[in-house]
């Protein structure tokens, strides 16, 4: 028997065939069996494509895969060279850590100015209901005494999917690849953009709006010199995994509000008069991080999980400057290295914690590390308080 | 408590829900490569265990998992295309056209391939690698011309033009046949 084919009889073939039981062998796999291959072993799978390993402590509960080790002899050459820098990476950047820690160390324990116990109101101020108005925000450091024993929020409901990112049946129009917003005052509303968006003016209000980028990137949204008071609300960042930076604020003032921003290395990078509220930032290294030397920042009642070993919830860095008004208040944080980096250094002030609640659900310690580090209790005007425990509710202390 | 970043919270794809969508397309993908029914099986194995170890830390959106598996399908397939060529080339002379099939065939896998379809694989081992995966994932995985550039990195433009030149010289073989 002769037959043409055609395309579709082609198609049509290939649609008769059902996949063997054996292709589900992964669930051996995640049950913790170890599995022979059917076949005989062929080299391994690129590393870039599957990393050998899962995070740890996976929200599903999954458990990791077992370890594989089926390197080719060239591969493993590379890896040891890679793995020999990485080691004397971390041994020169060690020594200056230590060193910072040392004085941090010094100044809690020596005969400095004895530690104010005021109180804190963070009052974030995102007024800017549109284009022409900025966000505005402030941080107000107020003598007090403080509450001995940790208060969670009455509120204990957190963003989630639901309540950030662009509002559900939003008519969204496509934008295909960057987008590039030069007009002061441009409001951004109700688009799908499968590249960046470049804010070079200032007053631009991006709204319900989603980023979900197609092909490596720097940034989701890049707020170049110039952009001042940038307003991102009700929107969807979505890097998936191929995104360095969510929102990278390169301008004074920024406000992002009940934005959904996940799957990027790093959520929000800011300088200065930053509010982040009411938001969901998961699926990141870092969720808020600061380029050293911020001033004005109000971190309000978001969720901030850093996964898959990531560096930290909220990343309060010192190493290219002092930091200064600073508020962390009422958010929802897990995993990272260590949950928060507390801004701690040499000449930084003013950082205000409070009513925050570390859940355990990423790490059993809140971090691989810990909850919290680089606290400077003697800083002026720092505040810690009320910050708990999300699964007992006991009180945290750094 | 029901944590804000859990995947059920924001609508990510369980790792089954990930499987019983994708598992054929897969499968049929690697059947259309390698033609053996064994080894498409046992790759495609492979390609969801490799998925399973980097999906929570990946985290591709449902609009992500099929290009991104078939990346995995791929990249898996070119890898063991080479490791044959080098064991063929030491010892091609003395087993040649041996030994693929020798190794636990499938009787499951074996018997849902029909004549016809064999047919179609033995033609697609006539065409160059690069026209056979691209026929692969236009008829076997069945993709948009998008989504193959997305797989093989190249433009929807690149990837609609090689792909019409792959599908036309599968069919100037497919009509030789009669």
């Amino acid at each position: 028997m002769s037959r043409h084919f055609d395309d579709d009889d082609v198609r049509a073939l290939f649609q008769q065939v059902q996949p063997p039981s054996g292709v589900a062998r992964w669930r051996e796999v995640d049950e913790g069996r170890e599995v022979p291959r059917q076949y005989p072993a062929g080299p391994p799978r690129r590393m870039s494509e599957a990393p050998p390993t899962a995070p740890g402590g996976t929200a599903g509960g999954r458990r990791r895969p077992p370890r594989r080790s089926r390197l080719r002899p060239p591969r493993r050459r590379s890896l040891a060279v890679v793995a020999t820098m990485l080691a004397i990476a971390v041994v020169s950047g060690a020594i200056p850590t230590a060193i910072q820690l040392l004085r941090v160390t010094e100044a809690a324990t020596g005969a400095g100015h004895p530690a104010p116990a005021p109180s804190a109101t963070a009052a974030p101020g995102p007024s800017a209901s549109g284009p022409s108005a900025g966000p505005t925000m402030s941080v107000s450091v107020a003598p007090s005494t403080a509450p001995a024993s940790a208060a969670p929020p009455a509120d204990k409901t957190w963003p989630t999917a639901r309540t950030a990112g662009v509002p559900a049946g939003t008519a969204l129009r496509t934008h295909a690849g960057d987008l590039t917003v030069g007009t002061a005052g441009a409001v951004v509303d109700g688009l799908s953009v499968t590249g960046s968006i470049l804010v070079q003016a200032p007053n631009v209000t991006i709204r319900r709006t989603r980023v979900n980028i197609a092909k490596q990137a720097y940034w989701a949204v890049r707020q170049l010199p110039g952009a001042t008071n940038l307003v991102i609300e009700d929107s969807e960042l979505a890097g998936g995994g191929r995104v360095q930076t969510g929102v990278s604020q390169e301008a004074s003032g920024l406000t992002v509000r009940r934005c959904s921003i996940h799957d990027v290395d790093r959520g929000v990078v800011a300088r200065d008069r930053v509010t982040v509220q009411d938001s969901l930032l998961y699926g990141l290294s870092t969720g808020v991080s600061d380029q050293g030397g911020v001033a004005d920042v109000a971190i309000v009642h978001n969720s901030i999980a850093s996964t898959g070993r990531g560096e930290a919830a909220i990343a309060l860095y010192t190493n290219s400057g002092a930091l200064s008004g600073v508020a962390v208040d009422g958010n929802l944080l897990a995993g990272g290295n260590y949950t928060l980096y507390a801004g701690g250094g040499a000449g930084s002030h003013d950082i205000v914690v409070t009513r925050n609640h570390f859940s355990r659900s990423v790490s059993a310690k809140g971090g691989f590390f810990g909850p919290v580090t680089a606290w400077d209790p003697r800083a002026h005007g720092n505040v810690w308080s009320g910050n708990v425990w999300d699964d007992s509710g006991a009180a945290l202390l750094p | 408590m029901v944590q804000p970043w859990s995947p059920a919270e924001v609508g990510a794809l369980t790792f089954d829900e990930v499987y019983r969508e994708h598992a054929a397309r897969v499968y049929r993908f690697c059947l259309s490569q390698l033609r053996n029914p064994t080894e498409a099986e046992d790759v495609a194995a492979e390609v969801f265990v490799s998925a399973l170890a980097a999906y929570d830390r990946t985290r591709p959106s449902p609009e992500d998992v099929q290009p991104w598996l078939l990346r995995i399908a791929r990249n898996e397939i070119i890898d063991r295309e080479r490791h044959r060529r080098r064991w063929s080339t030491l010892f091609g002379k003395f087993f040649a056209d041996q030994g693929e099939t020798d190794h636990g065939v499938n009787v499951e896998a074996e018997v849902v391939i029909r004549d016809e379809l064999r047919h179609v694989l033995a033609v697609l081992e006539r065409l160059s690698p690069r026209d056979r995966e691209l026929v692969g994932l236009r008829l076997a995985a069945d993709l948009p011309f998008a989504e193959i550039g997305r797989v093989t990195g190249m433009t929807e433009h690149a990837a609609t033009v090689a792909t019409r030149r792959a599908l036309q010289r599968l069919r100037d073989h497919l009509g030789g046949r009669s």
